[in-house]
């Protein structure tokens, strides 16, 4: 089998998780304006201060806007966006209270059916509490009351606001302030749902938290703002899931997710991306323009981001940690696959501030078709940082000879107890290997898939069990092609 | 905005100047180039922004921009200037020097005499190297210097090659003929007197062509006798023929208060060899900028550099290879060393453009951060677009090792010793990576005796 023939088929292969589900959607229309952010605030009931909040989210992105301040430094390329073009809420209509699953609509259910969520009761006892988020809303919160009663709080963002809105009050923007980046305060002033979950000290959660993601309706945009907090000495591992219906023209899905970590905590968070990439020849898909932080607040508190990216048309994603406590952890763990005409740009931030901060950077890369792929990270280390270490490892793995592999490190260290290392190599599956395996019987194919599940092995079996599967069906659809 | 104009327009006024006073004998290509060279300078402006300034992020140059330097007095005689610091540990035979931007012929080397060397038959030989002056080259229309000059450091080499093109009248113009071998190295030195009564502005360039299957090594020296403020704006182009190989080792030591901007540009054509070694022990603000295009097959450069960091220092390295064809191979290894408030900066960039398959490329960037105060940034960056290659990078920082140091303290050697020993066995990989026993000797010395300054 050629390398060649692998790219063809690479490029040819279908995207599983295309369909339309055919319910009422209840959405603004399109536009971006004073009035639709005061509108969606309205229409979730929102307290003052959060309306005040994203006013000003609101005004900051269009003085952005107006001075053309729009990212360009990332190495995608896409024709601008018309922000007024797009609709900024989308809901499944009517929007019922919901307390069991025979509430929510069956189409949605199916959907959710067809994307494998195990949203059902007996999912429940697998052990994840899912929050499925569709369009713009969450649709259901599962094992809500099994996490209430270690004093967990797992809901949609706009339940919290109103339940807990103290908490939100604290938190929201204090890892990701509006004035961030462009996609940040766009999303900051629109965002519609997303995820929240607090964490009581000393509390291991003894389920994995999930959220899917689904855009159904079309020329809407997703603005999700994810909020994690684990108090003192509490653990939490979170899941996200990512699928949008395939449509020719793009959809943008600007998220904000920001995780906080007091003392001796830790948060693990796992995606698995899987937007639709667009055509083979680069029409329509999702522009997944993400903005992910993490701060470690206290002393010997741990978070780690693992990602598997193999969706969406354009990826610009740098989930990145704060190391602010002494001897706190950051991890950064990314497999990003792109295929046809996907480019991805993505990597992490690694900012150390406290003493004896630690991180760890492995990221691996494979580009087929015409794909692009860059990782891009900074990692710093300020003056007061002593004792920081850091070490990265980026490899990339080229299929076909159209595509392209890049790798734009940064390394800024101020502080000269720390120690920074920085590996990266750039390759194709090794001819050697092939034969090697050829040699003991496998096919072409079984051995290309080998290799590749070799390559990317270090970050898979970092996700739990449930979505370490998922990854790996993901990766070999995606390489399906290859595999024959 | 308006002091970012008068910045620039204080050179152009200059360049205006220099024109007028006895330009009119240089060739129409010379001139025109020096014309273009200046509007693009102009157009471009100094890379002052701090927004949006990707490959100036690391290095303000808006001190550099607004202090008003000046053209060094060319009717003041040249005192007495002592070599004999710089000698290099060998017979002298190509040497070409340079103080204050000028031509020094009483320190430069025969051949020959002035006269044998302000001749047609000068650049015309084809048995052994020719070591000239750019100002003679241009006047007698040296097909080679036409062909080359400019060419290799064009306009989309930045503001700083612009600016010096736009000076540019006097320099080196080497030139290696097919199948010649030199087993000497030649010797480039540029001196600033750098008096502190006026800042100085100095415009070094040098051209180096090597013919098929030629050999050389060139030592490119900065060297300051005092301990003035100036600006050197040094330009080199070096192409190299097919098979032809070249070692070209840059020396800089400048005086702490300087700011030395140079562009380098390689070009390589078919099995070709070139290698780089650029050595930084001086100035205030340094920059460089070294691009290699490999633009034939089987060609293959190395390229090596190490810096170290002092006071207030600021070396900014930054490097760029062009795999423009397949069957190439780039080898890099830069290391510094950042003591005091200094910081090293190090971006070094690999293009394997499409089809450029069976590239191998190597980069290693490693750097010491000696003090509290001192800064190291560093990024490697890949760019590939062809799949049959082996690409690799890496980059450190850390500090000596607590246990070498322990090692080297048990058996009496005390701290400053031990910590020069240990410093000097990390830069010596870069060190011996100069062929010529001579100028590694000499670069060796120069290197151990600024370590021990400190």
């Amino acid at each position: 089998m050629t390398s060649k023939e692998t790219v063809r088929e690479l490029e040819t292969q279908g995207y599983k998780y295309g369909w339309v589900t055919d319910v009422e959607e209840e959405s603004a229309p399109p536009g971006l304006s004073e009035d639709i952010v005061r509108w969606i605030s309205a229409k979730k009931e929102e307290p003052e201060w959060l309306l005040e909040w994203r006013l000003r989210a609101f005004r900051h992105f269009m003085k952005l806007l107006e001075d053309k301040q729009n990212p360009t430094w990332a190495n995608v390329s896409h024709p601008p966006i018309d922000f007024q073009a797009m609709s900024y809420y989308a809901a499944p209509k009517p929007k019922l209270e919901l307390e069991s699953l025979d509430q929510v609509d069956a189409e949605i259910l199916r959907t959710y059916e067809k994307l494998g969520i195990p949203l059902e009761e007996q999912k429940r006892l697998a052990g994840v509490a899912v929050d499925a988020i569709f369009d713009s809303v969450s649709v259901m919160t599962t094992a809500k009351d099994t996490l209430a009663k270690q004093g967990i709080i797992f809901s949609s963002v706009s339940e919290a606001v109103k339940e807990h809105p103290e908490l939100v009050k604290k938190y929201l923007g204090s890892v990701v302030p509006y004035s961030d980046n462009f996609y940040a305060a766009l999303n900051s002033a629109v965002f519609s749902d997303g995820s929240f979950v607090y964490i009581p000290p000393g509390v291991r959660c003894p389920l994995e938290i999930s959220t899917y993601f689904r855009i159904n309706a079309e020329g809407s945009g997703q603005f999700e703002r994810t909020l994690i907090i684990a108090d003192k000495g509490s653990y939490v591992s979170y899941l996200e899931g990512c699928s949008a219906p395939m449509r020719d023209t793009n959809q943008l899905h600007a998220a904000v997710v920001e995780l906080i970590t007091m003392d001796d905590a830790e948060i693990k968070y796992a995606t698995i991306q899987n937007w639709y990439p667009g055509d083979a020849d680069g029409k329509g898909g999702i522009y997944n323009f993400v903005t992910k932080r993490g701060k470690c607040a206290g002393a010997n508190s741990k978070i780690s981001w693992t990602q598997v990216e193999t969706g969406s048309a354009i990826t610009w994603k740098y989930p990145s940690v704060l190391l602010q406590g002494d001897n706190s952890v950051g991890e950064f763990y990314s497999v990003a696959l792109v295929n046809g005409r996907q480019q991805a740009d993505t990597g992490t931030k690694m900012t150390h501030i406290g003493k004896n901060t630690s991180s760890t950077i492995i990221s691996k890369g494979i580009s087929a078709g015409h794909g692009n792929n860059t990782y891009r990270g900074l990692v710093k280390i300020l003056p007061k940082a002593t004792g920081a270490r850091n070490f990265t490892r980026c490899d990339s793995l080229l299929i076909g000879d159209q595509c392209g592999a890049h790798t734009v490190p940064y390394i800024e260290v101020e502080n000269p107890s720390s120690s920074v290392e920085h590996e990266a190599s750039t390759t194709k599956v090794s001819e050697e290997q092939v034969f090697y395996a050829q040699q003991r019987g496998l096919s072409a194919e079984a051995a290309q898939t080998l290799i590749i599940n070799g390559f990317v092995r270090d970050v898979v079996k970092r996700l739990p069990l449930e979505f370490a599967v998922e990854a790996n069906r993901l990766l070999e659809l995606n390489l399906e092609g290859a595999v024959g | 905005m308006s002091a970012q104009a008068t910045d620039e327009a204080r050179y152009l006024a200059a360049f205006e100047a220099a024109e007028r006073n006895g330009a009119a004998h240089d060739p129409t290509w010379l001139r025109e180039l020096r014309r273009d060279a200046m509007a693009e300078f102009t157009r471009a402006g100094f890379p002052t922004a701090r927004r949006g300034n990707e490959p100036w992020k690391y290095t303000d140059v808006r001190s550099l921009a607004s202090t008003a330097f000046v053209a060094p007095d060319v009717t003041e005689p040249l005192g007495e200037i002592d070599l004999s610091p710089y000698d290099l540990p060998c017979p002298r035979v190509h040497q070409l020097v340079f103080v204050d931007g000028r031509y020094a012929p009483q320190l430069s080397t025969d051949p020959p005499s002035e006269g044998e060397r302000a001749s047609h038959v000068f650049f015309e030989r084809g048995d052994g190297p020719i070591v000239g002056r750019i100002a003679e080259a241009a006047h007698y229309d040296v097909p080679l210097v036409r062909e080359h000059l400019g060419k290799h450091a064009g306009a989309a080499a930045g503001a700083f090659t612009s600016l010096n093109t736009a000076f540019v009248r006097d320099g080196a113009f080497v030139s290696i003929p097919d199948g010649v071998s030199v087993p000497e190295p030649i010797y480039l030195l540029f001196i600033s007197t750098a008096r502190p009564e006026r800042p100085t502005v100095t415009y070094p360039r040098v051209l180096i062509v090597a013919g098929r299957d030629s050999s050389a090594t060139v030592l490119v020296s900065f060297e300051s006798l005092g301990d003035g403020a100036y600006f050197t704006d040094a330009v080199t182009e070096i192409v190299a023929g097919p098979g032809a190989s070249l070692r070209c080792i840059t020396l800089q030591r400048e005086s702490d208060a300087a700011y030395h901007v140079s562009t380098t540009n390689v070009t390589q054509a078919r099995d070709s060899s070139v290698s780089t070694v650029t050595v930084d022990l001086g100035g205030g603000l340094v920059r460089h900028d070294l691009s290699v295009l490999l633009a034939e097959p089987g060609a293959s450069a190395s390229l090596n550099g190490l810096y170290l960091g002092r006071g207030k220092r600021h070396v900014d390295n930054h490097t760029f290879v062009d795999h423009a064809v397949p069957g190439a191979s780039s080898d890099e290894v830069y290391k510094g060393i950042l003591d005091d408030d200094s910081r090293g900066v190090f971006v070094g960039h690999v293009l394997v453009r499409p089809g450029a398959q069976h590239t191998v490329a190597h980069q290693v960037n490693k750097n010491l951060l000696l003090s509290d105060g001192a800064e190291a940034d560093t990024q490697p960056k890949l760019e590939i677009f062809a799949d049959d290659v082996t690409c690799t990078h890496g980059a450190a920082v850390g500090q000596l090792d607590p246990a070498a140091m322990f090692y080297l303290k048990s058996r009496g050697i005390g701290e400053a010793v031990a910590r020069a020993l240990l410093v000097h066995g990390f830069v010596r990989e870069v060190v011996d990576s100069i062929a010529d026993d001579a100028v590694r000797q000499y670069t060796d010395d120069a290197v151990m005796a600024a370590l021990r300054a400190g």
